[in-house]
């Protein structure tokens, strides 16, 4: 037994003395988890999470011609940059105007900047902006216009930018509300929209190379879309229910010549002078009317006519429609865990630094057994041989090393990967959790698959050289199965590799859960089965 | 005599990293005739190597020149080494492939192809006595097995001139005698010039028509093994083995008066000398005479009177290895 | 150059002889792409993921709220709502519903993917336009976008929507007609029928909206989380493979001056520089087919490669010449076969992930960008990038092409200088 420990220990010297192989046992992974980290996790601990992705090339190219919508409601919150009496609307200068507000031509209604008026309905007014997107939009992207889709697409093609955005001509068109009063009448605003949709679609173009900023960049125009269409469908709405509202409502329209209802889409005034005529005929008739009247006098400048607010608060309430903050029913991610509870980038350092520590450990089991063959090219395994040591304790000692050198490794870089990850965060933190009897559990049944696979691998192959081309690609197989490179795969794989248990029971215990039984058979298991079977081709191959 | 190698002041010099340089060739001027077994007899480290790793273009000579026919090794290598075949000390061949392969590849890179090349190979074969193991990998031969396709890649373009440097090894006697037979049979058969290195005194002296003797780098002898003897055949050379303890330089200046013919005296203290093995007192007088059978009876009875026992006494004829010890005062296997 | 395909044909002879060799450079590469397309061409709907929802508010909004869900999303099977008799939910008691408790528990055992949690007053958070909060729980990878949370997410927009219209349509009304008496809305009976009319209106008219945004891209691109990254698997994991094999001949170089072999071709009538192009011609070689072998079987496995395969092979070409131009400025200095084992996976390790061949390089911090650009590796990596997503062709490659061949060009000169057979 002293014999074994005297060859363990020299085997563990020889490894951590080595300064090349210290790079990579231990240098490498640990750079590498902290960049990809970083990259995933930002700094600091926050919940926010997601990519730290800014500056996203996109290109926009704005051929929306604009629609005018022949109601009275847009004086209100489009009057700067409308003539007529703000009854022109352009959907693509708002989607401009958010995503590029340095380039957009002009002050926008509901855009970014300005001082357009706050959404009256917010529970707390104006106490929190950080949903907005004015200013973190600006950094998450880096905007440029063109005129001519072709080129835009082609810009794409090319990489110049991650994505492009094409707002076609009829956009505008599509989400114009189609407010008419009277019955909810669905067949025609779904036909209306049906027909339009061909070429109202705003297109976002994206560089299948660049999936992550492709998708953010497609997130954020469904957004401001929805918001667009979230005013289209809540003047429809209004519409369609005041309609309902009328007809159920106490009048008597028989005596009307039906050629003076107006038609739909028809001016404003033309429903005004019907209204006040009926006035009498339902009380909504009479309100409308009033209100109607009182707000086109207002948004002409009229104050005196305007009767107070009645302004102020039609534009309020218009602009909760496009006010980020006004989304009353959300959904929160909510810590399941310790290492949830300490964010994100914590989160990646335990998965990403447990991937790549297993993955490079692989390399140290599989050469490390190789050493057996250096050995006795130098003559010292002969040595040994010829020393009266049996022939097992030689055996015995040299994997025993193997084993104790790849548990070191797997030990160190779990410090490293602690204290890097404290330094990053500012405050100490142990990342992989407290169950110390289960952690060092699960780093011994790690060494043990890990250098059995050593084992298995250099009695598979016949020469030491084809360890040498055998052992890196058998390890990449491994990471790859187990989610050590940038993509994961199905269960049904990732479970052929031992990372994934591994990094799995790692990920539970960081998360404070104690239930990776499982996860430890599977290592053990594969341990000992890879060295019973290793040891046994490789006795027929080396003669020890 | 033709001249089918010229060395001229080839030298090499190696550059230490602390900046001082060691000569490792020392301006060797030699010729090797046409049909010739050529020895270069040194003990291990004497250069033996390096020089014919130049004289094949293996390593550049950082001076001085080698000429093969009549070709420089620096200036028209290919012409050199077209002329040339080499077998390394080491076994040289992939052994992942077969004996045949082996042969068929360095085959082409002499420039050989085609059927003549298939032709010749069967030939080396046959010559080396592997025929029905061709198929077989390298890597499942046995020494000496290797050692004779290692010589047969040598063969392969039918090389006028081969360069053969320490063909026995490290390997048994049974190989080894296989070995100097084919070097022979080269020579004799096929008229080859053979450049032969080694540091064993009775393969060079089995073998050999001439021989050089190579030490530190230098070329220190170089003839006919006739001639080479001839530079001690004056002396016989006169090995005691005495009890070392009536030893004395009156001794030694007595014995050098009184025996006729008696020219020099070497003594070795016990413990020194390979003689002494075994009986811790014994020391090894050296004695060169002119006519060592007549200086006997006077050198033994003088040592008699001296009180200094003598246990053995051995007359040797003059050989390469007097030759080597007259000349640098040590044995060739030191 | 006839012996220089004569010694390139007896190395890579040599290297196939060797059974380890075949799993190494064509056996296991090809599993590993076959694997690759497999797991691509599954339909994401085959695996199907159990979202449990805790429904604390019991009420008809809620309930609606779950209808969507259901019906968003066929991958997503709602639990315990959508349970069948196979018990798909894993439901331990046959639970009609389950408590938040029930649900983190079993998220956190794994019996289900996700847990969302209706709060209690949801509904009437709804009809009043008050904020409400629906916990979301799962232990999904933080590196990869949940699909689940983005259906969650994309079903309340739309419920926010429908009430964010009626909240406003209703504030609207009462500016325009006023709540006094004698006005249509004085009456409560009249407003609460008007918003829930509102309300309904507008989810009906959210729900027959098109979708007005179109996602196109350069090259099909799979958009699922599982598939994420998988783009640039076959162009990054073969260069990792291929800086194995190609360094790795730092490794055979020596063992071929050991044996002796190397020094045998140099006393052969052959120039210095026909040895030299013989042994890089095989490496060289070996790279190439390792690269054709993982982008053929891609190919044949249906991944994108894009549309220009020869300039997907000038960019191979430029980058396994650079790798062997490496080999070969490096070799010269190793002193042992171990010694230059251990440097080839070292590179190979650390100019693969700094060159984004894991992890696309866009993702860094723009200082590891410009550092990943001294691998090889980068350069390859956008060459492919621009061939296979960009779409293309050989004139938009040529800088990279350029780069690696001018790095290929500088290495090779102090490889040949310093290449030794005899000393």
């Amino acid at each position: 037994m002293r014999k074994i420990w005297a060859i363990v220990s020299k085997e563990v010297y020889i490894t951590f003395t080595n300064r090349n192989l210290l790079l990579i046992m231990l240098v490498t992974p640990l750079v590498l988890s902290t960049i990809i980290g970083l990259a995933f996790g930002g700094l600091g601990g926050g919940d926010s999470g997601g990519l730290s992705l800014s500056n996203i090339p996109i290109v926009i190219v704005n051929l929306d011609e604009g629609a005018t919508f022949g109601n009275a409601l847009g004086g209100g919150f489009t009057a700067d940059n409308q003539t007529g009496g703000g009854q022109a609307f352009n959907g693509g200068d708002q989607i401009v105007a958010i995503l590029a507000p340095n380039l957009a031509e002009g002050q926008n209604a509901f855009g970014a900047s300005g001082d357009q008026p706050v959404c009256s309905l917010l529970p707390e007014k104006g106490a929190d902006n950080s949903r907005r997107y004015s200013g973190t939009l600006e950094e998450l992207f880096a905007p440029a216009l063109m005129d001519d889709p072709a080129a835009a697409r082609a810009a794409v093609d090319r990489g110049d930018y991650a994505a492009a955005i094409i707002i076609p001509p009829a956009f505008s068109q599509a989400v114009t509300p189609q407010f008419q009063f009277g019955p909810a009448d669905d067949q025609a605003t779904n036909a209306a929209a049906e027909t339009d949709v061909v070429d109202s679609e705003v297109e976002v173009y994206a560089n299948a190379g660049q999936p992550i900023e492709a998708s953010v960049t497609r997130s954020v125009v469904e957004a401001i879309v929805g918001q667009l269409v979230r005013f289209n469908v809540a003047i429809t709405a209004m519409g369609q229910a005041i309609g309902q509202q009328i007809a159920a409502s106490p009048m008597d329209l028989g005596d009307v010549d039906p050629a003076t209802v107006p038609a739909q889409g028809a001016p404003l005034a033309d429903w005004l002078a019907f209204m006040e005529a009926n006035a009498d005929r339902s009380p909504w008739f009479a309100g409308l009317a009033a209100g109607l009247t009182r707000f086109q006098a207002a948004a002409s400048g009229d104050q005196s006519a305007a009767g107070g607010a009645a302004n102020n608060d039609l534009g309020g309430i218009v602009s909760c429609l496009f006010d980020p903050n006004f989304e009353p029913i959300q959904v929160q991610q909510q810590p399941l865990n310790r290492v949830q509870e300490q964010g994100i980038f914590q989160q990646i350092m335990v998965q990403i630094g447990a991937a790549q520590a297993v993955f490079f450990a692989l390399f140290t089991g599989i050469f490390g057994v190789l050493s057996i063959y250096e050995e006795r090219k130098n003559w010292t395994l002969q040595r040994l041989l010829a020393s009266p040591t049996s022939r097992s304790s030689i055996l015995a000692g040299k994997l025993g090393g193997n084993v104790v050198v790849v548990w070191v490794q797997l030990a160190l870089l779990m410090l490293f990967l602690t204290l890097v990850t404290s330094a990053i965060m500012r405050s100490p933190v142990n990342i992989w959790g407290d169950q110390w009897g289960l952690i060092l559990l699960t780093t011994v049944a790690l060494s043990l698959a890990v250098s059995g696979l050593g084992v298995l691998v250099v009695g598979l192959a016949r020469t030491p050289e084809q360890v040498q081309a055998m052992g890196p690609v058998i390890a990449i197989f491994l990471g790859a199965l187990g989610g050590a490179f940038g993509f994961a795969l199905p269960d049904a794989l990732a479970n052929l590799s031992l990372i994934t248990w591994g990094v799995g029971a790692f990920k539970s215990l960081a998360a404070g859960q104690g239930d990776i039984w499982l996860n430890l058979a599977v290592l053990f298991g594969q341990g000992a089965l890879f060295f019973v079977i290793g040891v046994w081709l490789f006795r027929r191959r080396v003669e020890i | 005599m033709d001249t089918m190698v010229k060395l001229r002041d080839l030298s090499k010099t190696y550059r230490r990293s602390d900046g001082s340089a060691v000569e490792a060739v020392k301006q060797i001027n030699l010729e090797i005739y046409k049909g010739e077994i050529f020895s270069l007899l040194g003990p291990n480290g004497a250069g033996k190597t390096t020089t014919i790793s130049m004289m094949s273009g293996l390593i550049a000579p950082t001076g001085g020149d080698a000429f093969i026919g009549g070709h420089s090794i620096t200036k028209e290598p290919m012409a050199a080494k077209r002329l040339m075949g080499f077998i390394p000390q080491e076994v040289a061949l992939y052994p992942e492939l077969s004996a045949r392969r082996n042969l068929l590849f360095f085959g082409k890179m002499y420039g050989m192809h085609g059927s003549d090349l298939n032709k010749r190979v069967d030939e080396v074969l046959a010559f080396i006595d592997l025929t029905d193991r061709q198929k077989d990998k390298i890597s499942t031969f046995s020494g000496g097995m290797k050692r004779r396709v290692n010589i047969g890649v040598g063969l392969l373009h039918r090389p006028e001139l081969l360069f053969m440097d320490e063909p026995t090894v490290g390997i048994d006697p049974q190989n080894r005698r296989r070995v100097l037979d084919t070097v022979k049979q080269l020579r004799d058969e096929y008229g080859m010039t053979i450049l032969y290195t080694t540091h064993m005194m009775e393969e060079a002296q089995e073998l050999s028509d001439r021989v050089g003797i190579i030490d530190h780098g230098e070329l220190i002898a170089l003839g006919t093994q006739g001639e080479l003897t001839q530079q001690v055949r004056e002396e016989d050379q006169i090995d005691f083995a005495i009890d070392g303890r009536g030893w004395s330089s009156e001794l030694e200046a007595r014995l050098l008066q009184e025996v006729p013919g008696l020219t020099r005296v070497a003594y070795a203290p016990p413990g020194h000398g390979d003689d002494s093995a075994g009986e811790e007192s014994l020391a090894a007088l050296t004695a060169f005479a002119a006519r060592g059978r007549q200086a006997l009876p006077d050198i033994i009875r003088i040592l008699n009177d001296a009180g200094v026992e003598v246990h053995s006494v051995k007359v040797r004829e003059p050989d390469l290895e007097a030759v080597f010890l007259a000349l640098t005062g040590r044995a060739l296997r030191d | 150059m006839r012996a220089i395909i004569d010694i390139a044909l007896n190395d890579l002879r040599i290297f196939f002889s060797q059974r380890g060799n075949w799993i190494s450079l064509i056996v296991l590469p090809l599993a590993f792409t076959a694997f690759l397309g497999w797991a691509m061409g599954r339909e994401f709907g085959s695996t199907q993921v159990r979202l449990d929802v805790a429904d604390l508010d019991g009420g008809p909004a809620a309930a609606g709220l779950i209808n969507r869900l259901a019906a968003s999303s066929d991958v997503i099977i709602l639990c315990p709502h959508e349970n069948d008799a196979d018990n798909v939910c894993h439901l331990d008691n046959g639970e009609t519903a389950l408590t938040t408790e029930q649900g983190i528990n079993r998220v956190q055992r794994g019996r289900s993917d996700a847990l969302l949690v209706i709060p209690a007053g949801y509904g009437q958070a709804v009809q009043t336009g008050a904020s409400a909060q629906l916990d979301y729980y799962s232990l999904e990878d933080p590196t990869q976008p949940s699909p689940i949370l983005q259906t969650v997410n994309a079903v309340l927009q739309k419920v926010n929507s429908a009430v964010v219209a009626q909240q406003m349509d209703m504030a609207m009304l009462e500016a325009l007609v006023g709540t006094d008496a004698g006005s249509p809305l004085a009456d409560e009976k009249t407003r609460t029928a008007m918003a829930a009319s509102l309300q309904e209106d507008a989810q009906r008219l959210l729900d027959s909206q098109p979708d007005l945004v179109i996602f196109k891209s350069t090259a099909p691109m799979e958009t699922s989380s599982l598939d994420q990254g998988f783009g640039q698997a076959i162009p990054g994991m073969g260069t990792l493979f291929v800086m194995f094999t190609v360094l790795g001949g730092m490794v055979t170089l020596l063992r071929e001056r050991r044996q002796w072999t190397l020094q045998r071709l140099a006393v052969a009538p052959l120039r210095r520089s026909q040895i030299l192009g013989g042994k890089v011609l095989s490496y060289f070689s070996l790279g190439m087919i390792q690269f054709l072998v993982l982008f053929g079987m891609g190919a044949v496995m249906g991944v994108n490669l894009g549309g220009a395969p020869l300039a997907l092979l000038a960019v191979m070409t430029a980058f396994v010449l650079c790798v062997t131009a490496l080999t070969f400025a490096l070799a010269p200095r190793m002193k042992s076969e171990q010694q230059a084992g251990g440097l080839s996976r070292l590179l190979a390790l650390t100019l693969a992930p700094l060159g984004g061949a894991w992890w696309p390089l866009s993702i860094t911090p723009p200082f590891m960008q410009t550092i990943g650009h001294l691998s090889p590796v980068a350069w390859a990596m956008d060459g492919f990038q621009t061939l296979i997503y960009n779409g293309g062709g050989l004139p938009d490659v040529l800088t990279e092409i350029g780069v690696l061949l001018a790095a290929a060009g500088v290495l090779f000169a102090i490889g040949a200088a310093t290449f030794r057979v005899g000393e």
